[in-house]
């Protein structure tokens, strides 16, 4: 069974071929659907990218756009620093999420459960007031720790500067980039089958021949799909290096973007030409993920699924204290920051001679009579974004993974598309179809639209990961119930969806708070009727009250926070923890 | 369909009767009537810029007239394209816009995005050459006039210096700043859109008898790699923090608040040959956008909102959120008459087509615009 697991290819059902079964006609409308919503926003960035001339007024059509936005004089540094910044924080993050999820996963390292945890409440820290907080630590002349260095007569000069090559590495590092990639290999790892390990060590494997020959192969399906979304995600985050880049004269391949975009005057032909070529730049690296991952899928779960973890021994107390202080670093010091700056009179100022603090911020955030609005429309909006991201990704992953429909790499393929624009070009490509097309302009300002731009915005992300719940099953549980006489239908609900049940939850966990948090997506899209927390956020944010800000970023992070914790306790239950 | 077509005859013919196509100062009457029409449109559609002063205006606004005020804060760089797109495409969502004029001017009103402003001007009070200083159009060389510009915010743009740290001796005036020992010393705000950084450049355009020598400076300051920041706040934080004693284009009244309240010695803003004194930052305006789907309520609202009560308001409020502000309106008051005396002074004193609103003419935008071309040229 274990070696059938081993060699476990993906089921070889409908090769090729059309049917009218309900599997192809659901294919069809997913395929159809997903196409839409992907291709037909697309489809207006070339048709923009082509328009010449000032937005708003006539234009004719031409390759203008094109040329200014590629002989942009400083478009090859903003390459240039997209690509290191980028390899250097995935080379990084990748080495450390390795480790973290393998002690999280399969060893016997304390509050593992917890620890595991603590890396989502990082991913779900609002970046924003996360960033200022940092800033307020590591800015090179008044942040607190190189203040303290200084006095502490440790050093001569302030040894950091976050504003620079190395600071953007680092809060990237602390706010998203590591925190994700434990959160997608430590349900990885804890899939892996102990006996497949324990049958390598049998046949004289030693420890690197374990993880060069055994795991690396068995995960890298899920490690691709990391390090290529990590990538992708590189190439979109902007708003970090908005921040700290300028000052260090470090832009990057999305700011250039978002330059042409909020410029004066707005050259959305040249911003529309950048993301095209993102995108063409992006899809041999998305084909070729795909072409890697069929090739090299592996079934980890089977019939006989053991998954029994290492002692640590001595190293169990010192390798937990270590964990610790990481999660400290990305959880507990921002949070403090942020509930701290909320009620400072002026964030970051301690030497205010009337008084450092004050309620006044909470007081005017919870007087205000759009807060309460924006506060539902978040609720709503993120539970919806949710739900429909549990009911249309789990059919598209199997899909994928199981059929061998033509066009199924296609469907797969499109998944990708949004990730590779940054949000605010999705967002008014999105607005410009919400606008355009009849029945679907009934839902421009309405929250449902936003429920759209939101799932799609996650697809990449959600599909990925039930995909690779899916191709860690082996198809000889689905092909054990077919045998015993179990419709497909039933083979679903009973085999299939309880076993990536966990996987499934994750994403509608992940898409709430992308939905709660999500900014650049949502700004073109909310309406004075429709507006979520984020965008209120952000109001206060351009405004340069981070006092208040910080606030929202508080509720915000309750929000978060309360849903993860929800989610823990539903993910324990159906097995998201250790099985 | 014939009943729907029968219904939007009506309202055309109602709103006709009640909104006069030119301007014209209506009777009480007739501003009742408007006002019975807008109560019955029920609400208002605003955009506004992201700043605080604007919520207790509109809600003293709801609480006069108990017409619904449906505000969305932006700022113009991401709502002016949104509309823009809405329009484009049929749908006009939006009845009255507050936000700086040089960006409204920039995108929206060469894309025919605008109603001419005149038409709603219906007040005796309002529609009115001799309540404004600078008269309704506020020597903006435009026609027909779409944008109401009512006043100044943002007062000082400008060379901002901590002197506890830099003498006057040492930095005095723009030329200081091309010394070789600034060089990547001082900080500025983003020069990429028109804002505290241009406007400041701009202002020293007087100094110089021609463009030619002018541009010669506004490159040589590039050269000098100031370090910049794309948030207001930021600068101002640098130069309090201390990371650099000088910097330009810093956010004005966060800098003044805080400087208070810090009680520190800081000198802003410094640079002669500016616009005028002190030297005037960006002009606040309203406008109203193509078709507004509330226009009976759009003209109530303009009309109050250019009246002395409301501009009064409009002051007091942006004043209590530590932003400097004063209207245009001659009889307007200001808790700091000094100040607003000063601020009209230079204002009247201009030197952009003869009189008035330098960074906002024509004129001024053509400078800004250059200043955002040569920082691309430098890389930044």
């Amino acid at each position: 069974m274990t070696s059938a697991a081993l060699e476990g290819r993906v089921a070889t059902a409908p090769a090729r071929r059309w049917s009218l079964s309900p599997r192809a006609l659901l294919f069809a409308l997913v395929l159809g659907l997903v196409a839409f919503f992907v291709l037909y926003p697309l489809g207006f960035l070339v048709s923009a990218s082509l328009q010449i001339g000032t937005y708003g007024q006539p234009t004719t059509f031409g390759f203008g756009n094109w040329v200014s936005a590629l002989t942009d004089p400083n478009l090859r540094n903003a390459i240039v620093n997209t690509l290191t910044l980028t390899a250097t924080r995935q080379v990084i993050a990748f080495l450390c999420a390795i480790g973290l999820a393998w002690l999280l996963a399969r060893t016997n390292l304390p509050g593992r459960h917890w620890l595991e945890f603590g890396f989502w409440i990082s991913f779900f820290l609002p970046t924003l007031p996360v960033l200022v907080g940092w800033i307020f630590l590591l800015d090179s002349h008044s942040g607190l720790i190189n203040r303290l260095i200084l006095a502490l007569g440790w050093a001569r000069d302030p040894p950091f500067d976050i504003y620079s090559w190395w600071g953007i590495v680092f809060v990237h590092l602390m706010t998203n980039t590591l925190a994700v990639q434990v959160m997608l290999f430590t349900p990885a790892f804890r899939n892996i089958d102990s006996s497949i390990l324990e049958m390598a060590r049998v046949a004289g494997c030693g420890a690197l021949g374990i993880l060069w020959r055994i795991i690396l192969p068995v995960l890298a399906p899920t490690i691709l799909v990391v390090v290529l979304l990590g990538t992708i995600r590189s190439l979109e985050a902007f708003e970090i290096e908005l921040i700290l880049g300028p000052p260090a004269r470090i832009a990057v391949f999305s700011t250039a973007i978002y330059s042409h975009v909020f410029d004066s005057p707005p050259t959305y032909g040249a911003a529309f030409a950048l993301s095209i070529a993102g995108i063409a730049l992006m899809a041999p690296f998305v084909a070729a993920q795909q072409m890697i991952a069929r090739r090299r899928a592996r079934a980890t779960v089977a019939g006989k699924f053991a998954a029994r973890l290492a002692d640590l021994g001595r190293w169990r107390w010192p390798l937990f204290a270590l964990v610790m202080l990481l999660l400290g670093a990305m959880t507990i010091l921002p949070v403090a920051f942020m509930l701290l700056g909320s009620f400072m009179d002026v964030f970051g100022y301690f030497d205010v001679p009337d008084g450092a603090f004050t309620t006044a911020h909470w007081a005017s955030v919870l007087q205000d009579t759009l807060f309460l609005g924006a506060l539902w429309d978040t609720l709503v909006v993120a539970m919806a974004a949710a739900v429909l991201s549990m009911l249309l990704f789990p059919p598209i992953a199997y899909l994928v993974v199981r059929t061998r429909y033509f066009g199924r790499g296609a469907l797969d393929f499109l998944t990708w598309l949004p990730t590779t624009v940054p949000g605010i070009v999705i967002g008014l490509a999105l607005l410009w179809v919400f606008l355009k097309t009849p029945g679907l302009n009934q839902i421009y300002g309405h929250p449902f639209g936003l429920v759209l731009a939101f799932t799609l915005a996650g697809m990449a992300l959600g599909v990925q990961i039930i995909k690779a719940a899916i191709m860690q099953l082996s198809p000889e549980l689905e092909e054990a119930a077919q045998a015993g006489g179990a419709s497909w239908l039933a083979t679903m609900r009973k085999i299939v969806l309880p076993l990536v049940a966990p996987a499934v939850a994750v994403v509608g966990i992940l898409e709430f708070v992308a939905a709660t948090r999500g900014v650049s997506t949502a700004v073109l899209l909310s309406s004075h009727a429709t507006q979520t927390l984020a965008v209120f956020q952000l109001k206060y944010i351009e405004a340069g009250d981070l006092e208040t800000a910080s606030v929202v970023g508080i509720v915000l992070l309750a929000l978060s926070t309360g849903v993860a914790l929800l989610g823990r306790v539903f993910g324990l239950r159906f097995g998201l923890g250790e099985r | 369909m014939l009943r729907h077509f029968r219904l939007w005859l009506a309202a055309a013919s109602l709103l006709a009767a009640v909104v006069p196509a030119f301007a014209a100062p209506v009777s009480d009457a007739d501003w009742q009537k408007i006002v019975a029409a807008a109560k019955r449109e029920g609400k208002i559609v605003i955009s506004h810029f992201t700043d605080g002063g604007m919520e207790p205006v509109l809600r003293q606004f709801e609480k006069e007239y108990g017409i619904r005020v449906e505000a969305t804060p932006g700022r113009p760089d991401a709502v002016i394209p949104k509309i823009l797109t809405e329009q484009q495409n049929g749908q006009y969502n939006w009845d009255v816009l507050i936000q700086p004029v040089n960006n409204v001017r920039l995108v929206l009103e060469p894309a025919h995005g605008l109603e001419p402003i005149l038409p709603f001007l219906v007040r005796a009070d309002v529609d009115n050459d001799a309540e404004w200083f600078g008269g309704i159009t506020a020597h903006v060389p435009m026609d027909p006039l779409y944008v109401f510009y009512d006043g100044i915010s943002n007062l000082a743009v400008g060379i901002d210096v901590d002197r506890d740290k830099v003498p006057a001796s040492v930095v005095g005036d723009w030329p200081d700043l091309l010394k070789p020992e600034w060089k990547g010393k001082f900080g500025i705000y983003y020069p990429g859109r028109p804002a505290n950084l241009t406007i400041a450049l701009t202002c020293y355009r007087p100094a110089f008898d021609s463009d030619a020598k002018w541009e010669a400076y506004v490159r040589a300051f590039f050269a000098q790699q100031p370090i910049v920041s794309a948030e207001f706040r930021t600068v101002a934080d640098w130069l309090l923090q201390g990371r650099f004693p000088v910097t330009v284009g810093a956010e004005g009244s966060y800098l003044d608040g805080l400087t208070k309240k810090l009680k520190r010695k800081i000198e802003a803003p410094i640079g002669k040959g500016l616009c005028g004194y002190p030297p005037t930052g960006t002009g606040r305006s309203v406008s109203i956008p193509k078709n507004p789907p509330d226009r009976n309520a759009a003209t109530v609202f303009v009309n109050w909102y250019l009246s002395k009560e409301a501009q009064d308001l409009v002051v007091r409020s942006y004043i209590a959120t530590g932003q400097a502000s004063v209207s245009r309106r001659k009889d307007s008051s200001h808790p700091d008459p000094d100040l607003q005396k000063q601020v009209l002074a230079g204002f009247e004193a201009g030197w952009m087509q003869g009189k008035g609103l330098m960074t906002d003419s024509d004129e001024g935008l053509r400078l800004q615009t250059k200043v955002i071309e040569l920082a691309r040229q430098a890389g930044y």
